[in-house]
């Protein structure tokens, strides 16, 4: 985890992703997980995901031109990813507690669909009880946990002082706890996972 | 935190060590993970963020589809960004068109014309009814006299030509290229009526005067007030009523002020004396002798044709009040004159006109008394009838009734003057 230092190859992709179409296409490849992820997380299992995903991947290859390969080029793109979500979360006006939200991700190709299928509901009842943590606490978390955003980072992305962002990241996971405590059928899957 | 158990504590505290890249130590860690194991809740939260912190890839069909999607987003935007770009371009470039002709038309506005000033006339005259600056000024033959809004007044002979050089709330310039021309200001205006010609002006605030061009001369009479006449390089005069003051084309250059003291002398009411004083002839040779070239002379002339040309030229364009102003001038101005005393009966005429058969009746018996057999006494018998008739002095009117029939008994009158006769003696 944590910022990557500058990163000549990166700085080469993004410019011939300029220029080349199949460079454009590579970039994608490797920017299209974490963005889907980072959307993901930030705004659960909202019915705009995938087209904030898709916002975001376009306002990506638009800004291409702002790259200027301080750090690896997945950190900037997450950046862009947290304003689209932030941008979107400012917006909504009702959020849906309900378990019955768009699929979440599925993992490519796997062999056990059935392992699969309690992955997945597994990630939906997580999604639900972090759409229950507050915005700021939630994205803040999500940053540092999904996205490998050291806490200067986050508390730079957030627009937060450090000791801000230290302090939603801890109230965050003691109230993330305090809501899988509750949740017996949850709290057994997890366990087995920390395993 | 307080409320939780002790272990619970100390493992969050490892937790948010880990997430605020803080090294704890392996036995720290251990504790944790031993925790973890022990403590459901614990346990779930250490599950949780292992679950977010595992990638989790789309689909390959969700990545295709995000990719296209990502790459047709992008063109659509660029495409919108250009068309924008262009849009706000050609707004630009129109905008600066528009712009320029406006400035370019500004630019080259014409001229406005500048409306000339113009001198409002109380009635028509020849057509008009104003007189524009710069337009000449020509008699068509109308009787009536050119009225002016304030009551001032000209007349213009035939072969009069002005031209109205100016009139603005501080003056009314009028220049006289030709004949002659009567103005009777209205005083009062505050207004300067100027009359100018080739060689001298007549400035005047409220009186009736008279400037003549002949020969390149001018005269200019004054009937009423005072004209201030001034002829070029020489200082002003001021005319009186009843003088005139001719201004002869100059031949010498500026005379200097001594010459201008000798003109002045000259200039007085006596008749110049034959032995009059020579005057010192000026050291600079260019000044002319008075009596060889002499600049301006006064002469004392009567204004009586000119009162006597206005009054016959109102009454006969029915314009009565202005009539019997004349008349009345001329019994103040030139009583003892032959014509004047014969104008007493056309004078009676006219207050009779206007209703004033007193002022008729002194006026026909003034003339009855100076010319008890004049070629009038007809006419001023007959005012007189009329006018005792309008007063209603009977008795008066009987005994004029008996001399007129007296007088004239074959006159065309006597039929009807009898008839009244025998009415007031009923």
């Amino acid at each position: 985890m944590g910022t990557q230092p500058l990163d000549d190859a990166d700085l080469a992709l993004v410019r011939r992703a300029q220029r080349s179409a199949a460079a454009k296409e590579e970039l994608l490849d490797r920017l299209i997980p974490k963005v889907h992820q980072t959307i993901y997380w930030l705004v659960g299992g909202d019915a705009e995901a995938p087209d904030l995903i898709n916002t975001c991947l376009t306002e990506i290859l638009v800004a291409l031109r702002a790259y200027r390969g301080e750090g690896s080029v997945e950190a900037w793109a997450q950046r862009i990813s947290y304003r689209v979500a932030m941008r979107h979360l400012k917006h909504r006006r009702t959020r849906e507690r309900t378990f019955a939200l768009v699929d979440g991700p599925e993992a490519a190709g796997s062999s056990n669909p059935e392992r699969e299928a309690q992955q997945k509901h597994l990630r939906e009842r997580l999604q639900h009880h972090l759409q229950r943590l507050s915005a700021e606490r939630r994205i803040t978390l999500t940053l540092r946990v999904v996205n490998g955003h050291s806490v200067p980072e986050v508390a730079e992305i957030t627009g937060v002082a450090l000791n801000t962002a230290r302090d939603r990241i801890q109230t965050g996971l003691r109230q993330l706890r305090q809501f899988l405590g509750n949740d017996p059928q949850l709290r057994g899957m997890l366990s087995e996972v920390s395993v | 935190m307080n409320d939780l158990p002790l272990g619970c504590q100390r493992f969050m505290e490892i937790l948010e060590q880990r997430l605020n890249e803080e090294t704890p130590s392996a036995e720290d860690l251990a504790e944790a993970r031993e925790h973890a194991t022990e403590c459901s809740e614990c346990g779930a939260l250490a599950g949780a963020l292992r679950v977010m912190a595992t990638p989790t890839p789309p689909s390959a069909a969700e990545h295709q589809a995000f990719k296209e999607a990502a790459l047709w987003g992008e063109k659509i935007v660029r495409q919108r960004r250009g068309q924008r770009r262009a849009m706000w371009a050609m707004a630009a470039a129109v905008s600066g068109v528009v712009l320029g002709i406006v400035i370019w038309r500004f630019a080259h506005l014409p001229a406005q014309p500048t409306a000339q000033p113009q001198l409002a006339l109380a009635q028509p005259w020849c057509g008009k009814t104003h007189l524009t600056v710069g337009e000449p000024l020509r008699s068509c033959g109308e009787a009536r006299p050119l009225k002016l809004r304030d009551g001032s007044q000209m007349q213009l002979t035939a072969e009069g030509v002005a031209t109205l050089l100016r009139a603005d709330g501080a003056e009314r310039r009028l220049r006289l290229e030709g004949g002659r021309l009567t103005v009777e200001v209205t005083p009062g205006t505050g207004r300067r009526f100027v009359v100018e010609t080739a060689y001298c002006e007549a400035k005047v605030l409220g009186t009736v005067f008279e400037v003549r061009v002949v020969d390149g001369d001018a005269e200019v009479a004054v009937v009423e007030g005072t004209v201030e006449v001034a002829a070029k390089d020489s200082p002003p005069e001021k005319i009186k009523g009843g003088w005139q003051l001719r201004v002869r084309k100059r031949r010498k250059s500026a005379l200097s002020a001594r010459r201008s003291a000798q003109i002045m002398r000259a200039l007085a009411p006596k008749p110049m004396a034959k032995d009059a004083e020579t005057p010192t002839p000026a050291k600079d040779a260019r000044v002319p002798d008075i009596k060889r070239t002499p600049l301006a002379q006064q002469v004392r002339a009567p204004a009586l044709k000119l009162l006597l040309s206005r009054a016959r030229s109102c009454r006969g364009a029915r314009d009565l009040p202005c009539a019997r102003k004349n008349y009345l001038l001329l019994q103040r101005h030139h009583r003892a004159a032959p014509v004047t005393i014969t104008t007493l009966v056309a004078l009676a005429e006219v207050e009779l006109a206007l209703r004033q058969p007193k002022a008729s009746l002194k006026h026909s018996r003034r003339y009855l008394r100076l010319r008890p057999k004049g070629t009038l006494e007809r006419e001023a018998l007959h005012a007189e009838l009329r006018a005792l008739r309008a007063l209603g002095r009977r008795a008066a009117e009987v005994r004029a009734l008996k001399r007129f029939l007296k007088r004239f008994p074959s006159s065309i009158h006597a039929s009807t003057l009898q008839a009244r006769l025998k009415t007031l003696q009923r």
